[in-house]
C-alpha cells in the first residue's frame, strides 16, 4: 500500500502545533499593540489591569488610538460578567458600560463558541488548552519513552542471561549505596552542614573505588553470580501495570501540590510499561538476526551493533508506540482535569472545560466543542501511529 | 505466578504506607481535620491507646536501615515532636539513651513548672544548654553541659541494618493480638466508615464485575460480526472506510461520549426508558446478579454503551488483521484453490486460528476494567468501583485502597493464569509441544 506524503491526520497535528505555539497572538484580551499619542506598547507581555473590550466598544478611543487586538479578543480565563452564566453561541450577547448602557456585541467581538458559568470565552479557552494538552502528552510521553527504553533495551538485551556481577563488587557498590543513604537522611535531619555531606559522599564513593581496584587482583574478588536483570525489570513492569493506572494517578495527586510538571511527572511514571515491554520484545527479535550475529562475530565493538543495528531496527515499531503514548497521556491529562485533579484550577483545560458542561447540561456548547478538538487530536495521533504498521492493528 | 501476588501485596502495602500524614491523627480526630484533636490530656491518652494499638509503634517492614547512634527502639515514643527532638539530638551526641533519659526529665521538669516546651524540643545540642527554660533549672543545665562536653559525632555516619520480626508488615499480614491479618481472611476497617473493607467493597464489585462482563460480552460479540464483515469485503472501498472510522471511535474520550449520551438521553423523548441518574440507596442487599440485573438495567444501558465502544473499535482491528494474517497462510490458499469459498473458509477455518490474541486480549483488560472506570462512574454516577476508589483516595483511606489492590492483584494474576489456559485449549500444537518436547519441532 502506497503511503501518502500529507494525509489528513498529519495536517491536523501541524494546525494544532501551530495553535499552541502561537495562541497568545491567536487569542487573548490584551492589544498585542497599542500606540497611543506616538508611544508604541505591548500590553499582551503584561498582566491583565483593564477590560479591553468595554473599551473599545463602548468608547471611541479607536479614534485617537491604535489598538490591534488578537483575532479572537478574549482571554481563556477572563470573566466577563456581562455575559456570564452560560450564554450559548447564538443568544444574544451584549455588555454594558460603565454607566450601565447596554451595548450589542459586534461580530468580531462575539463569543463564537458561547461562555462558561463566569461568562469565560469558550473559543479562547480552547485554544490555550491545546498548548497544556499538547505539552503534557509530549513531555510525559517523553519522560515514559526514556524509562520504558532504558528498562526494554536493559531487559531485552540481556534476556535469557542475566548479566555477571562480580560478588565482592556487588557487596561494596551496596554498602557504599549504604552509606549515602544516610548521609543523606541526616542531611535532612538538619544536623550537618552541605561542605561535610560533600566531603562523605566523596570519600566514601573514592574509598570503595580504590578498593575494587586494590582487591581486583585477588582471586576471590573474580568470583561472580548471574543477577537475573530481565526477570527483575519484568517484575517491576508487572508491578506497575496491575495497579490502575487513573488510581495510582490520583492517589499522587492528591497530596502533590497541583501543577502541570507534577501532571507530567505523574503520567510519564506510571505510563512507561507498555514501551518497555514493546522495547523488549524487538530487543529479543532483533538480537539474533543474521547480520547482527555476523557483526559480532567479525569484531565490531558493542556500541556499534546498538546504533547501527538494533536501534534502527526498533525505531518504527518504538515510534509508533511513542505516538500511541502521546494520544493516551492527552486522554488521561483531559480526564484528569476533568474530574478536578491535575493542573490547577484557575489554568483552563479541554477537561475543565467539559466538567463545567457536565453539569450544566444545557451548555451543549461547553461539552460538544472541546471534546470535538480532543477527539482530534487523539485520532490523528492514533492514525499517523498505525499508519506505518498498517497490518499490525492497534498498536 | 503466586510471587507476583505476594509482590503485588507489598507494594500496595508499601504505597499506603508512604503516604504522607499522620493516620494516628486522622483516626482520632475524625475527618474533620484537626478540629476534635484539641491537645489536652484525654486526647493524647486516645492518642497513645491508638498508636499503640494498630501497631504504629513497630518498624514498618522485616528489616530497616538506620545508623549507629540511633537506636530502633525509639519508634515507641508516641509524640512526633519528642521523637524528632530526641533522633536529632542522640544523632549530634551519639548518646541516645543518655539523651532520652535527660529530655524526658527536663520535660516533666518543665511540665511541673507550666512552661512551654517547643524551644527544648527545637534546640540544637550546643544551645539547648543555654535555652532560658533550662537555664532556670541548675542541675539540668549542668547535666546538658556536660553531655555537650561529651560529643562523639562520628557515630551517626555508620550505617546498620537492622532485622525485625515483629513488624507492621507481619501484623497487617498475619494478623497480631488485637487484629486479624490478611492470611485469617480480614482485609482490614475502612478509616472513614469504619466498616469491614470486604462488605465495603462487594457491593460495588459485583456490579462493576457485571458491568465489565456484560460490556466483554457484546463488544466481542458485535467486534466478530464487524471484522468477518470488514475481511470478507476487503477489496471494497468501504471496508477501509469502516477501518478508519473505527480508529476514529477509538480515539473518542470516554467522558466525552458519556456526556454527549447523557445529553441526548435526557431530555423526555421516547427513548425516556433508558435512565440517565442512578437513584440514590442502592438497595442490593437481598439480590444476587440477576435480580440487579432486573431491576436496574435501564440505568446499566449507557455505561454499558460507553464501557463497550473503545473495546469493539480495538479488538474489531484486531480481529482483521489476525485474520488478514491468516487467510495468507498456507491452508487457506489451498482451501481457496479447491474451490471453497472464502465466507467459509473465515467461519470454519480461519476464525477460530485467529482468536489467540483476542482472547489474550480480553482477558487481559478484565482486571483493569473490573477496577472501574473513575471517568464512566463519575459522569453518570454509578455506585461502582471506580467512584468508591476515588472516594477513599481523596480521603485517604489506606485499609480500602490496599484491599483494593489486592483484589485486582488477585484478579490480575487469575486472567494471566487463564489466558496461559487459553493458549493451551487453543493451539493444539502447545499441548503437543509440552507432552513431547521434540514434537515442538513439527509446529
Amino acid at each position: 500500500m502506497h503511503k501518502k506524503k500529507f494525509t489528513a491526520s498529519g495536517i491536523i497535528l501541524v494546525f494544532l502545533l501551530f495553535l499552541s505555539a502561537a495562541s497568545p497572538f491567536i487569542a487573548g484580551e490584551q492589544p498585542l499593540l497599542y500606540i497611543h499619542d506616538g508611544e508604541w506598547s505591548m500590553p499582551f507581555l503584561q498582566s491583565e489591569n483593564r477590560s479591553w473590550n468595554k473599551l473599545i466598544i463602548t468608547t471611541d478611543i479607536t479614534e485617537q488610538d491604535l489598538i490591534i487586538q488578537p483575532i479572537i479578543p478574549w482571554s481563556p480565563g477572563r470573566s466577563d460578567f456581562d455575559n456570564s452564566n452560560f450564554v450559548s453561541p447564538y443568544a444574544e450577547q451584549i455588555i454594558t458600560d460603565d454607566n450601565g448602557r447596554v451595548y450589542p456585541l459586534p461580530l468580531r467581538y462575539r463569543h463564537l463558541l458561547g461562555t462558561t458559568l463566569r461568562g469565560a470565552d469558550v473559543l479562547s479557552g480552547i485554544i490555550h488548552g491545546t498548548r497544556i494538552s499538547l505539552f503534557a502528552g509530549c513531555a510525559a510521553a517523553l519522560l515514559a519513552a526514556v524509562i520504558g527504553f532504558m528498562t526494554g533495551a536493559a531487559g531485552g538485551s540481556v534476556a535469557g542471561k542475566g548479566i555477571k556481577v562480580s560478588t565482592a563488587g556487588f557487596l561494596l557498590v551496596s554498602i557504599c549505596v549504604l552509606i549515602i543513604i544516610n548521609a543523606l537522611n541526616i542531611y535532612r535531619y538538619g544536623i550537618t552542614t552541605f561542605p561535610i555531606l560533600f566531603t562523605v559522599l566523596l570519600t566514601s564513593v573514592i574509598s570503595m573505588w580504590v578498593l575494587s581496584r586494590a582487591f581486583s587482583n585477588f582471586s576471590f574478588y573474580r568470583a561472580s553470580f548471574t543477577f537475573p536483570l530481565d526477570g527483575f525489570l519484568m517484575r517491576i513492569n508487572e508491578l506497575f501495570s496491575t495497579f490502575p493506572r487513573l488510581i495510582l494517578i490520583l492517589l499522587f495527586a492528591s497530596f502533590l501540590k497541583p501543577s502541570l510538571l507534577q501532571v507530567v511527572l505523574l503520567l510519564g511514571f506510571t505510563g512507561w510499561t507498555d514501551l518497555a515491554r514493546i522495547v523488549r520484545g524487538e530487543f529479543i527479535k532483533v538480537r539474533h538476526l543474521n547480520y547482527t550475529d555476523a557483526a559480532r562475530l567479525s569484531g565490531a565493538s558493542q556500541w556499534r551493533i546498538y546504533t547501527r543495528h538494533l536501534f534502527p531496527n526498533i525505531l518504527p515499531t518504538f515510534s509508533t508506540a511513542v505516538f500511541f503514548t502521546v494520544a493516551m497521556n492527552i486522554l488521561l491529562e483531559a480526564g484528569l482535569s476533568f474530574l478536578g485533579f491535575g493542573v490547577p484550577a484557575t489554568i483552563v483545560t479541554w477537561g475543565s472545560l467539559m466538567a463545567e458542561g457536565k453539569d450544566e447540561l444545557n451548555a451543549w456548547w461547553m461539552i460538544i466543542f472541546p471534546g470535538i478538538m480532543l477527539s482530534l487530536t487523539v485520532a490523528s495521533l492514533i492514525s499517523i501511529s498505525t499508519r506505518s504498521q498498517k497490518g499490525r492493528g492497534l498498536i | 505466578m503466586l510471587g507476583m501476588l505476594g509482590i503485588i501485596v507489598a507494594a500496595g502495602f508499601a504505597i499506603t504506607r508512604s503516604v504522607p500524614g499522620d493516620p494516628v491523627l486522622k483516626r482520632v480526630s475524625g475527618f474533620g481535620g484537626n478540629d476534635l484533636f484539641r491537645g489536652d490530656a484525654e486526647d493524647e491518652q486516645h492518642y497513645r491507646e491508638v498508636y499503640y494499638r494498630e501497631g504504629y509503634h513497630l518498624p514498618v517492614f522485616y528489616f530497616s536501615t538506620g545508623n549507629l547512634a540511633v537506636p530502633d527502639s525509639f519508634n515507641h515514643l508516641p509524640s512526633k515532636k519528642f521523637r524528632n527532638a530526641v533522633i536529632r539530638l542522640s544523632m549530634q551526641t551519639g548518646h541516645p539513651h543518655k539523651v532520652y533519659k535527660l529530655l524526658h526529665r527536663t520535660l516533666q521538669s518543665l511540665k511541673s513548672r507550666n512552661l512551654n516546651h517547643n524551644s527544648v524540643l527545637n534546640a540544637d545540642i550546643n544551645s539547648i544548654a543555654d535555652v532560658r527554660e533550662i537555664k532556670s533549672a541548675v542541675e539540668l543545665h549542668a547535666e546538658w553541659k556536660q553531655l555537650q562536653s561529651e560529643i562523639s559525632g562520628w557515630k551517626k555516619w555508620i550505617p546498620v541494618i537492622r532485622f525485625h520480626s515483629h513488624n507492621q508488615f507481619a501484623g497487617w499480614f498475619a494478623g497480631d493480638q488485637f487484629h486479624k491479618g490478611i492470611l485469617q481472611g480480614s482485609l482490614g476497617y475502612s478509616d472513614y466508615s469504619h466498616r469491614n473493607v470486604t462488605s465495603e467493597l462487594k457491593k460495588p464489585f459485583t456490579l462493576t464485575l457485571l458491568m465489565t462482563i456484560l460490556s466483554l460480552f457484546i463488544s466481542v460479540i458485535i467486534s466478530f460480526i464487524t471484522a468477518v464483515w470488514i475481511v470478507n469485503h476487503r477489496r471494497s472501498k468501504i471496508s477501509s472506510w469502516l477501518s478508519s472510522l473505527l480508529v476514529f471511535v477509538y480515539a473518542l474520550p470516554v467522558f466525552w461520549v458519556g456526556s454527549m449520551l447523557l445529553l441526548v438521553f435526557s431530555g423526555n423523548s421516547s427513548l425516556g426508558f433508558i435512565g440517565t441518574t442512578w437513584p440514590l440507596g442502592l438497595t442490593t442487599d437481598a439480590m444476587n446478579v440477576f435480580s440487579l440485573m432486573r431491576t436496574y438495567w435501564p440505568y446499566l444501558v449507557l455505561p454499558v454503551v460507553c464501557y463497550s465502544y473503545g473495546a469493539v473499535a480495538f479488538i474489531t482491528r484486531l480481529l482483521q488483521s489476525s485474520l488478514t494474517a491468516e487467510l495468507e497462510k498456507e491452508y487457506a490458499l489451498t482451501l481457496a484453490a479447491k474451490g471453497l469459498p472464502e465466507t467459509v473458509i473465515l467461519r470454519k477455518h480461519a476464525l477460530r486460528n485467529a482468536v489467540m490474541p483476542v482472547v489474550t486480549v480480553v482477558l487481559g483488560v478484565l482486571p483493569p476494567m473490573a477496577g472501574g472506570s473513575v471517568l464512566i462512574e463519575q459522569v453518570f454516577n454509578v455506585p461502582g468501583m471506580g467512584l468508591l476508589m476515588m472516594h477513599a483516595v481523596q480521603t485517604q483511606d489506606m485499609p480500602l485502597l490496599t484491599g483494593f489492590f489486592l483484589l485486582t492483584g488477585a484478579l490480575t494474576v487469575c486472567c494471566f493464569f487463564l489466558i496461559d489456559i487459553s493458549y493451551l485449549i487453543l493451539d493444539p500444537r502447545i499441548r503437543t509441544s509440552m507432552r513431547s518436547p521434540s514434537a515442538a519441532n513439527y509446529a
